[in-house]
């Protein structure tokens, strides 16, 4: 039986697609069966992070309402055998899903996958609980920004309403020389306001933009640091203990010296 | 929640449907051996309807004496109601800082004042407590959550959030945190902000207690606040 994780924000843009790709694929890489399932319906995304797009037949909708098979709707990924993507609709909206719908589709999945990740809509309303309807797990995604950390406290909250008591949290696109001179909230700030487990933390990195435009996730090329934290933070769902990433590891022997006594 | 309806016969005593039970509202102009006449006819009217209820009586300007409050007590028990609270005190009274709400005078101890709401977690953005009695949160008050309680307000962690203690009119209402940094602050009438300065520090280890003095929230350690008291 396969675990339902659901990846969800609050705010919009804080990279809650591009995580859902990354992990997934990270989690193939190591031979793990995963479908990642967008539930943004209306404005879809991953298939396009995914450089899955001119791929797509069938979509969410059309699984639930029965007019394809769910095994026709799955997308193949075309690097990793063992990761599919059921893409959500373009042209219809969010009413044409019901979280009951939601919780069965995501049980079926359950049945042949190890990993359901759920690419979760921005905001909190229909489509969002749709999002969490089926999940066991959820995987909150923050930037080091006030705004987005209240908003996912806001959705902390709601997910704990919901029974989904001990989500994980992944920091976003950390700019380290920010965080030193002060005009970044620092991990522990942003830990100490949402009293979550830490999954992660992932620098700021071109990469992944660059990742993004090309429909190739940074974990599926090597030599990067976004796609390293990812790669940690899949080897921690898996249940490996893996250290917190060293942000200033290109810093040199005297800087390290000067911030340690600072 | 219905309209006040006058009922033949009874003059001066009205029922009103409330979340918390029956309101009734007595005039203040009869005496009081007439106004237990007339609530007595009124309660007879209703044979037993409003057994089991909870009940609120609005005296508006009466005053009771022990004895009168008692005799109300038994003739709310005969009918088999239960006497929560009582309302008295003139609508609106002004004063310096503006006009005050009305006290309310609560009868059943055990029930009202006395109560209070535990919440065993952090209370995040978007997450509203309101609350007749008091409300003690074991964890911290995120902004964006909001307290409303008619007693105190005592937070264990650190509060961020807007409470309003007293909520009914309690200018007596205390607000207590490990640290308070909270949005907004509001005690029966009063209102007030945490000052901007403060924004930076650090804060654990700072139990601060924010109460009513001469008619200001002042925010102080809690040895200062038991001084004053």
């Amino acid at each position: 039986m396969g675990e339902v994780i659901v990846v969800t924000s609050g705010k919009g843009g804080v990279g809650k697609t591009t995580t859902t790709a990354n992990i997934g694929m990270a989690l193939a890489m190591m031979n793990k069966q995963v479908v990642l399932l967008d539930a943004d319906i209306g404005l879809r995304n991953l298939d396009v992070a995914l450089g899955l797009e001119n791929r797509i037949v069938y979509d969410i909708i059309d699984v639930i309402e029965g007019y394809c098979r769910l095994r026709q709707g799955l997308i193949k990924d075309r690097r990793y055998e063992s990761l599919y993507l059921l893409p959500a609709a373009q042209t219809k909206d969010k009413s044409s899903l019901s979280p009951q719908e939601m919780v069965e589709l995501t049980n079926e999945l359950r049945e042949e996958f190890d990993y359901v990740l759920i690419d979760s809509p921005a905001g909190i309303e229909q489509g969002f609980k749709n999002a969490i309807a089926g999940a066991d797990q959820a995987i909150i995604v923050t930037t080091p920004e006030i705004t987005a950390v209240r908003d996912a406290d806001r959705i902390i909250g709601l997910l704990e309403a919901q029974g989904l008591d001990n989500p994980a949290l992944i920091v976003n696109r950390i700019r380290p020389n920010m965080v030193k001179r002060g005009d970044m909230l620092d991990i522990d700030d942003i830990l100490e306001h949402l009293a979550i487990d830490l999954l992660g933390i992932v620098p700021d990195d071109e990469a992944v933009v660059a990742g993004n435009n090309k429909g190739e996730p940074v974990v599926s090329s090597n030599g990067n640091v976004a796609g390293t934290a990812y790669k940690n933070i899949a080897r921690r769902l898996l249940g490996e203990q893996v250290p917190l990433m060293d942000l200033y590891q290109n810093e040199k022997f005297l800087g390290k010296l000067k911030r340690l006594f600072s | 929640m219905s309209e006040l309806k006058q009922t033949a016969g009874v003059p001066d005593i009205h029922f009103k449907g409330t979340r918390e039970g029956v309101l009734i509202v007595v005039s203040e102009t009869s005496n009081f051996s007439i106004m237990m006449e007339n609530l007595k006819e009124r309660l007879r009217m209703t044979k037993g309807f409003f057994a089991g209820s909870d009940v609120t009586i609005d005296l508006g300007k009466r005053l009771l004496d022990s004895q009168e409050l008692q005799s109300l007590e038994e003739l709310m028990s005969e009918n088999n109601m239960n006497l929560v609270q009582i309302v008295q005190g003139p609508m609106k009274e002004e004063t310096k800082s503006g006009p005050v709400l009305r006290s309310f005078a609560r009868v059943n101890q055990n029930r009202s004042s006395d109560r209070t709401y535990w919440v065993k977690k952090t209370l995040r953005s978007g997450q509203k407590v309101n609350f007749d009695g008091n409300v003690v949160v074991i964890g911290d008050v995120n902004p964006g959550a909001e307290i409303v309680a008619s007693g105190d307000v005592v937070v264990f962690g650190v509060l961020k959030g807007v409470v309003h203690a007293g909520a009914t009119g309690n200018d007596r209402a205390i607000v207590a945190a490990g640290g308070l940094r909270p949005i907004q602050l509001r005690i029966a009438q009063y209102i007030t902000r945490a000052p901007d300065e403060k924004k930076d520090q650090k804060l654990e280890g700072i139990s601060e207690i924010a109460y009513v003095k001469e008619e200001m929230i002042v925010v102080e350690h809690y040895y200062g606040f038991l001084r004053n008291r």
